[in-house]
């Protein structure tokens, strides 16, 4: 039979506490680093919105198109590390991400990884006043947008 | 039993009825998926619904607003006049029947204006008008969008339900008549009015330059 002394109660208690302290931080982690992510697909939806308004008119304005394309560029090689472990479903936080991001990796790395040449090329386009350039490119950084939500995102 | 075949949907009316099922599905299967049909079928549908605007002008008796729009107090009359199995026979639409007409017209118009102005997640897939406001607004437009389709669906199950009860409860077949334009009815019934050819031209006409402008996002030339 197990004799639980006083000491030991309290060796227990500081434990089980120090447990739920550190769930409690994890889940403020997740929710924090799950808003972080959001914020920053938004701003690449922003962009992408600004260069497609700009691509769609008759004159488009080339350098809010390759600024744009900048903004994407950047942010693109950081999305993997958006990404880390406990920020998927089950974080309990309304997230899209599913749980395919952390059981196929190397097929998320490579969907992710799609973004940043394409966009890339696309400010180089911009950049160079290849309207009709642009206009197919963008379809490209599109199709690598939806290539990784196909898989890896609800909806 | 002295059934009379009388002539109350005309072929303008009944073409826009099946061609509205289609785009609304074809628009259904294709969202967030197939975006260039999915638009195509938003502003075909556009051009639908202005023709049935102008038809419920200008078109057969039985398709005219005027005919079949009625005010509550003849929805009531009709209702009870229905339970005591006493309602009139009639070509066209029942006062009943008219709200159902008028819902569903409202919500596909709803229904494409918001699409004009959805845009996705992506900011990549987006209707005419969704570079007019900032990615915020269009990206909450497109969730009132798919909102907005959640209720079309339950008006769309009323409807299917109504013509259940119709064929199940009333022994009366009300799909055929949207076919072939004719329903029989136990006694003689004042039948639809037909509308001249030119102004179904006119209707087709008046469709394909909605359905072009609002492809262009109103921005013509």
């Amino acid at each position: 039979m197990i004799r639980l002394n006083r000491n030991s109660l309290i060796a227990v208690a500081v434990v089980a506490s120090l447990g739920l302290g550190g769930a409690a931080v994890a889940a403020v982690n997740a929710k924090s680093v799950i808003e972080t992510r959001q914020n920053n697909f938004k701003t690449i939806g922003r962009s992408m919105k600004e260069i497609n308004d700009n691509l769609r008119s008759s004159s488009p304005n080339m350098a809010a198109v390759a600024s744009n394309a900048a903004v994407i560029r950047g942010l693109a090689p950081r999305v993997e590390s958006w990404f880390p472990r406990g920020t998927g479903p089950e974080a309990g936080v309304k997230t899209e991400a599913l749980a395919t991001i952390w059981s196929d990796p190397s097929g998320f790395a490579a969907a992710a990884r799609r973004l940043e040449p394409e966009a890339a090329k696309l400010e180089a386009l911009a950049r160079a006043g290849d309207v009709a350039g642009a206009r197919a490119q963008v379809r490209q950084v599109g199709a690598s947008c939806g290539g990784c939500h196909d898989k890896y995102k609800a909806d | 039993m002295n059934e009379t075949p009388t002539p109350v949907w005309d072929f303008p009316t009944r073409l826009f009825h099946w061609s509205l099922v289609i785009l609304v599905l074809v628009a259904w299967i294709t969202a967030g998926e197939q975006m260039a049909i999915h638009r195509a079928a938003g502003y075909a549908l556009a051009g639908l619904l202005a023709f049935r605007l102008w038809w419920g002008l200008a078109g057969g008796s039985t398709a005219r607003f005027t005919d079949f729009v009625r005010g509550p107090s003849a929805i009531r009359a009709y209702l009870r006049a229905s339970r005591e199995g006493a309602a009139e026979e009639k070509a066209g639409h029942n006062p009943l029947g008219a709200l159902s007409v008028l819902a569903i017209l409202g919500m596909v118009g709803l229904q494409v204006l918001l699409g004009l102005f959805s845009i996705d997640e992506d900011g990549f897939e987006g209707g005419p008008l969704s570079d007019r406001i900032d990615f915020e607004l269009a990206q909450q437009v497109a969730e009132w969008h798919e909102l907005s389709f959640r209720i079309l669906q339950g008006l769309i199950v009323l409807h299917l339900a109504a013509v259940a009860y119709y064929a199940l409860k009333r022994r009366e077949d009300i799909i055929r008549p949207m076919i072939t334009g004719v329903r029989r009815f136990q006694g003689p019934v004042q039948g639809l009015v037909r509308a001249p050819l030119w102004k179904f031209l006119v209707g087709v006409l008046i469709a394909i330059a909605v359905g072009y402008a609002v492809s262009r996002g109103f921005r013509l030339g």
